[in-house]
Parts: structure tokens; sequence; C-alpha cells
């Protein structure tokens, strides 16, 4: 896989930053799920929330909350987008 | 001159949370039934009524988020719309989180079946500011759409207005308008299937959509070979890899990508939403229960407060229900005593049938207690932060966050904990916790420890009994790798949650699921029990009037000693005897133990006369009432975890020092530590997951509880115990 600029793992983003999703490279029954969850490529995404324990995090898409392991959430590389405030 | 009654069978689909239960509940009442579909503990509800000329036939489908076979329940709804082809679908929505939802509506669309999308939860959309217009997205989908809010009872009129206009047009839905890539890859596989099949039932261009989504399922039905299976299954993964080269994404991808583009478009024509700055009571709560330092204090508060209500405020009930079927078992035998019935038959109706159905009713109350509470956190949306903070825990041990709370009901009492299991989202997972359950030491244990440690143990019996407790959780979490690795290899879902927002649950809904889960209880797992009770009867009496060691139990305890000597307490028939009555339920063995020991004979109380009695009965159970507040307030530990250490009267003591050692104590501790808790345990397992599950369970509890007794009473030996 080539280096993308500015493409980060989702766990590499900080809380509450929106990105784009930018690929899926989890392994085929993974992917699957995250993209029938909404999970797919051009969707904004952010984490909202880690869990006490550190693992999994709250993300944040289609207006809903969904929560992921790191080790899936690891595969889903996104491209960090500047906020207008 | 009634017109002839049409017959339409009409299917209820959605996401899960999505209230699918408020509006089949909206449209039957209580005409629902409710089961579970074949072989799986997926819970169906059925209802038939009369509307206008038509009997209407109305299947709940359980909640899926897509049209693919990955889950049990995508597989009974996947199978359930392709064979049965019901005359309408009505796709329930969650109206404020319409965009995932759809993703569904997008896959119901391409069956060619009539779809009603019903825009439910309207309410909660319009207190967000969403504004849906409806015509764009019947024009978009080729559907009809309709608003409910079926907690509150309300658009059921236009619902059914609707369903009559359907029924009548039978309009066809559109598909997604698939770029001319995917297309020209749905047309191509679809040519090489239409020969290879029987007459389809189903759109054949679907059927190729689907096997590209990876749903090779669907061809069992349609292909007449197996050759002809493969062949098609074949050529498309062929196809698969080719596109997957040229477009470097699969075309399973792309389906769901482009799925979901076309959501967006036509979301973005019909929706809108006023910007609203408040915070919603979600965002708030979740502030508070997920808090990284407060979240996991309110977990265990919460727990605690649940365990706490369910074990001691049921308790007293169960209580006097035991009284009260000693009351109504001794009025019919002393009755059919006086009509002159011989003294076994007596016995086995008071013992044996009684005893069973008495058994069945003494959980009602724990059961109660525990569905209202599993019920209220499922609803309340808090069951899924619950597996949201412990997931990290559970998944070290390769299991699902949601499994903490089964497991830790377990502690208390294994049956309720068996149902608890329903909360875990796959078939699967609710096999595994059910299996590795038995390992945590259930309540009713616990005598059995006191008594052995009092008396062997004196100076370190919270050491020991810790002890234990680790030692039955080790034995779980050991099995529970073992099995992921084995038997459920591959079967074990991604951690993947939906965190729905916070609802306040519907009192009548709970209810409703409180009492059909607690008739089911009654009338399904009560016929196993009652069957295993009337089991246990004979091996215990018949003969019928032999002392202990020549009944059916003592013979067959004095033959199978010899198996349980390598476990260390083996040399009295009396210990082997004393486990089998445990199976009714593991405060018996004590009981059993000084039964048999003393052969004590059972002192005759004369009863009261009839009224009295009965009166007395009634004040029982407002005492009852009284003592279930009482515990609840006043300690603090759950009564189940206190340990009875007065045993001065018992006497059968000194005989149970003599049969034993220090080890062997410790080894027969085990023994009972990691068999199944007892027979309702097996009622409740039989119930949800079937015989066959429950032999497994059986056979590995028995042969763990076998094996590690073993190594236990080796190593003990080994050391000069």
């Amino acid at each position: 896989m080539p280096e993308e600029n500015n493409t980060i793992p989702l766990t590499k983003l900080p809380i509450n930053t929106k990105a784009i999703v930018v690929s899926i490279q989890n392994d085929k029954a993974i992917a699957k799920k995250l993209r029938e969850m909404g999970i797919v490529k051009g969707i904004t995404i952010y984490t909202s929330r880690i869990a006490p324990l550190g693992d999994p995090l709250e993300i944040t898409i289609l207006g809903y909350k969904l929560a992921i392991r790191k080790n899936h959430a690891s595969g889903i590389s996104v491209k960090p987008v500047e906020e207008e405030k | 001159m009634s017109a002839p009654q049409k017959k339409v069978t009409i299917a209820l689909a959605g996401n899960p949370n999505v209230g699918k239960t408020a509006v089949i509940n909206m449209l039957a009442g209580t005409r629902l039934k409710v089961g579970n579909w074949p072989g799986v503990t997926v819970s169906k509800k059925e209802a038939q009524f009369e509307h206008k000329n038509s009997l209407i036939n109305l299947i709940d489908l359980p909640g899926i988020y897509s049209l693919n076979n990955n889950t049990a329940e995508e597989k009974i709804t996947l199978s359930y719309l392709t064979n049965n082809k019901p005359d309408l679908i009505l796709n329930i929505i969650d109206s404020s989180n319409l965009e995932r939802n759809l993703y569904l509506t997008t896959q119901l669309c391409e069956l060619g079946i009539p779809v009603i999308i019903v825009l439910n939860m309207y309410d909660e959309a319009q207190a967000a500011g969403i504004a849906i217009n409806t015509q764009i997205l019947e024009h978009q989908f080729g559907v009809s759409v309709t608003y409910t809010t079926a907690t509150k009872e309300s658009g059921k009129q236009e619902l059914l207005q609707t369903i009559d206009l359907v029924i009548k047009k039978k309009f066809a839905p559109k598909t997604t308008p698939f770029s001319p890539l995917l297309q020209q890859e749905i047309k191509e596989l679809a040519k090489i299937i239409q020969p290879l099949i029987n007459t389809p039932t189903m759109p054949v261009s679907w059927l190729s959509t689907s096997l590209i989504e990876g749903n090779q399922s669907i061809l069992e039905q349609c292909c007449p070979t197996e050759k002809n299976k493969q062949a098609i299954i074949t050529y498309a993964q062929q196809a698969e890899q080719k596109f997957t080269k040229t477009n470097g994404e699969s075309p399973e991808a792309l389906l769901a990508e482009e799925r979901y583009t076309y959501i967006a478009t036509t979301l973005a024509k019909s929706v809108t939403q006023k910007k609203t700055s408040r915070k919603t009571v979600t965002e708030t709560l979740d502030k508070l229960l997920l808090n990284r330092i407060l979240g996991l204090p309110f977990f265990f508060l919460i727990l605690y407060i649940v365990f706490k209500i369910t074990f001691d405020g049921s308790q007293p009930f169960t209580e006097w229900i035991d009284g009260f079927i000693a009351f109504i078992s001794q009025q019919i035998t002393s009755t059919l005593g006086a009509i002159g019935f011989p003294h076994w038959f007596l016995s086995l109706i008071s013992d044996g049938f009684l005893g069973g159905v008495g058994l069945v009713l003494s959980f009602t109350p724990l059961l109660l207690f525990l569905y209202f509470f599993l019920a209220l956190l499922e609803e309340s949306g808090y069951m899924t932060r619950a597996a949201f903070i412990m997931d990290r825990l559970m998944s070290s041990i390769g299991l699902h966050g949601k499994a903490f709370i089964p497991l830790l009901i377990g502690f208390g009492c294994n049956v309720p904990a068996v149902y608890a299991t329903r909360t875990l989202e796959t078939e699967e997972e609710r096999k595994l916790t059910t299996s590795i359950l038995s390992f945590m030491s259930c309540g009713a244990k616990l005598p059995i420890y006191a008594l052995f440690t009092a008396l062997f143990f004196p100076r370190h019996q919270a050491l020991i009994i810790l002890g234990l407790y680790i030692l039955g959780l080790t034995v779980a979490i050991t099995w529970g790798l073992i099995l992921q690795k084995t038997t459920y290899k591959k079967k074990i879902p991604l951690f993947v949650m939906e965190m729905p927002p916070y609802r306040f649950p519907s009192f009548p809904m709970l209810m409703r699921s409180i009492s059909s889960r607690l008739t089911h209880f009654i009338t399904e797992a009560g016929k196993t029990i009652t069957l295993t009770m009337l089991v246990l009867w004979a091996l215990l009496n018949l003969p019928y009037g032999v002392p202990p060691e020549n009944t059916i139990l003592g013979t067959t305890a004095r033959i199978i000693t010899p198996i349980f000597r390598p476990l260390g307490f083996g040399d009295h028939w009396e210990n082997t005897a004393s486990i089998i009555p445990g199976f009714l339920a593991k405060e018996v063995v004590i009981g059993s133990l000084g039964q048999l020991y003393t052969a004590e004979q059972k002192t005759q109380i004369l009863p009261e006369p009839f009224m009295v009695e009965l009166a007395n009965q009634i004040k029982e159970l407002g005492t009852a009432c009284f003592t279930a507040i009482k515990n609840i307030i006043t300690n603090f530990i759950p009564g189940i975890f206190i340990v009875e250490n007065d045993f001065s009267n018992a006497p059968h003591l000194d005989a149970i020092r003599k049969a034993f050692t220090p080890l062997s104590a410790l080894c027969f501790m085990t023994f009972n530590l990691l068999l199944v808790s007892c027979i309702t345990v097996m009622g409740a397992i039989k119930q949800e997951f079937g015989g066959k599950h429950l032999a497994k369970v059986l056979l590995l509890t028995s042969c763990t509880a076998y094996t590690v007794t073993l190594v236990i009473n080796i190593l003990g030996k080994w050391k000069g115990y």
C-alpha cells in the first residue's frame, strides 16, 4: 500500500476530530460488517469516546454511535478534515 | 354475506432498536403469540387478526442490519423472505437514524416484494428537528411511506390504511441504480445462473446481487444439483477476483458504497434538519455514565443494586412459595390418604410431582425480578453501555462485553443467568457463555463449602471458599478460550455494536415481555423439571419402603462409588449418593448427607384446620413482602453471599467428620463446584438451546469436575495430605 498524504489509522485520530474514510483494510468478514454499518469510503467519521478501560472506541457515523474495538479500528484509514469554526 | 376472506402475510423487518416490537404490539395487541424460531434462541412473534376483508398474518422477523447471512438473525430473515415470500414487508425504521436504517431498505427493495417504510419513533425525530418529505422517499424507493410512534399508539390507522392500499395495488419497489460497472457485473453473473437453476421464485438479478454480497446459501433452494451450485460459486469467485483486480475494489465493497451513496443523495433531497445547539439527554448521560473515571463506579453501583434487589427481594417470596406448596401438598395427601390411596402414591404425588411443580414455581419470583431488570437495562439502552465498559476485560478472555452480566448473575443463580444470555448477539456466543456458566459457583453451592470448611478447615474458611470461587473462574476462562479455538471457531462474531440513545422503557411493554417470558419458563422448562423430579423421586424412593442403602440410588451409588475412589471421597457410598439429589438443588447435598448418615426419622407435625392454615399462608405472604423490603434496605452484602455458620444442631456432623479427610473434603467441594448446579438450570438450558446442547454441557461439566478433582487429589496425596 502506497503511503497516502495525511492518511492515518482511525485509532490515531484525536477525539472529536472529523475525518473522511479512505479505505478499510481489515480481513474480509470484518470489512464487510463495518461497511454494512455504514463505514464506507468517503463517509465522515469521528471518534467520540474511549471506554473507561481504554478499549473499545465509540465512533460517530451517519448521525449514530457505534462501538468498535481498537484492533478493528486500526484497519480503517482516514483523512482528517479541517473544520471551520 | 361476508366476502371470502383473503389471506395476507405481512413480515416486519428492520434494524435492532427501532421499536419493531412496539409496532407489532400496536397492530396486534393481545393477539400476539411469542415463541422461538426453530432451533435457535431468537424469539419469534406472530399474530393473526382480521382487518376489513383480509385475514392478516403478521410475522416479526429478527432485528438485522443487512440482508446477508452473517448471523443467525440474518439467516432467519433471508431464508424466511426468500422461501415464504410474504405478500408485504413492513420495513420499520428509526426516523432519527434514517441513513443507516435505509441500507437494509435498499436490500429489501430488491426482493420484488411490496414494501412499506414505517418511519417509527417519529416523535423523537420531530423533537430533534428532523423533517422528512415522504413523497420523495416514496418516489425514490418505489414504496409507500407512513409515520408511527408505536409506543404511543400513534399512526396506527394511517398504517392500516396504507397496508390496505398496498395489498390492493401491489407496488413493486425500485432497486438501487448501481453504476454501469456493477450492473454489468450483476447481469453477467445472472446470465450464468439462469440456466443452472430451477424456475426461480426470486428475481434472477436479485440472486446475482445477493451472491456477489457473499450469500451462497441462497443457492441451496434453487439449485437442482450440487454440481450446478459449485459451478455457480466457482464462476462467482473468479468474476470477483477479476473485478477486484481491474477496479481495485471488490464488487461487494462497491455495492455497499453505492447503496450508501444513493441513500445520501436521496436524503439530501428529502430530509431537512434544523440545527439545535441543545445537548441531547443521551450525550449528557453518557458524559457521566461512560466517564473515564466515573464510568466504572457507576457501572458497579448499578449492577450492585440490580443484584441486591433481585436476589434479596425475591428470596422471601421464594420461601413463601415453598411453604405454600408444602401446605397444598399436605392438604392433597391428607385428603387422598383419607380415601385410602397407598402411601407410596401419596409420596409420589407430594414429593415427586408437587415437588417438581413447587421447584418450578419457587423460581418464579427470582426470574420475575431478573426479567424486570434485564428488560429495563435492555430497553433503556444501558445494556450496550455495560458491554462497552466491560468489553476490554471480557475480550482479554475472548468474550463479548455483553457476556459479563450473565456470568455475574451466575454467581447468584445459574437459572436466571441462562436466560440472561439472550442479551448476547449471536447463538454461538449464547451457547459458549452457557457452557462455562456452571463454573461460576452459584449461591446454592455455598452451604456445602460452609459446612465442609467449618468442619475441616476452621481456621482458613474464608481463604478456602475464595480459592474455590477463583478455581471456578479459572476453569471457566480456560474452557472459554479452548471452546473458541475449537467448537466455536470462526463463529464468534466481531464486536461491532450500535449504541442506541437512552430511552424511557414503556411500562406496558416491559410487563408484556416479563409475563410472556415467565409463562414460557413455567410451561417449557417446567415440563423438563417436573419430569426429572419424578425420575429422581424413583431413584430416591424405589423400591418403596426400603432403607436408603437399598433404594435404586443406594444400590447404584454402591456400584459406582469405586469410580469416585480416585477423587478421594469414594470410600463411602453415602458421599456418592448425596451428589445425585444435589442435582435437585445444590443446597440439598448437605441435607441428604445428613439423612443418609443418620437415616433420621421425619417428625410429623399435626396440621392446623384448613381455614386456619390458609389464613396463615396469606399472612405469610404479607410478611414476605415486608421481609423483601427489609432485606433490600438493611443489609449491605447480598444475602446469597452470606455464609451460614451455625451447624450446632446438625446431628450428622460426627458421621461426616469420620467419612472425610481434609483432602477428600476439598475434593468433594471441588467436585460439586464444577458440576452443573441443579435440574432447574438443566431445564432452562434445554428450553433455550435444546437437549443436544444440554447433553454437551452435562458432559463438559461432569468430565471437567472429575478431571480437576482427580488432579487435586493426586497433588494432595503427593504433597502428603
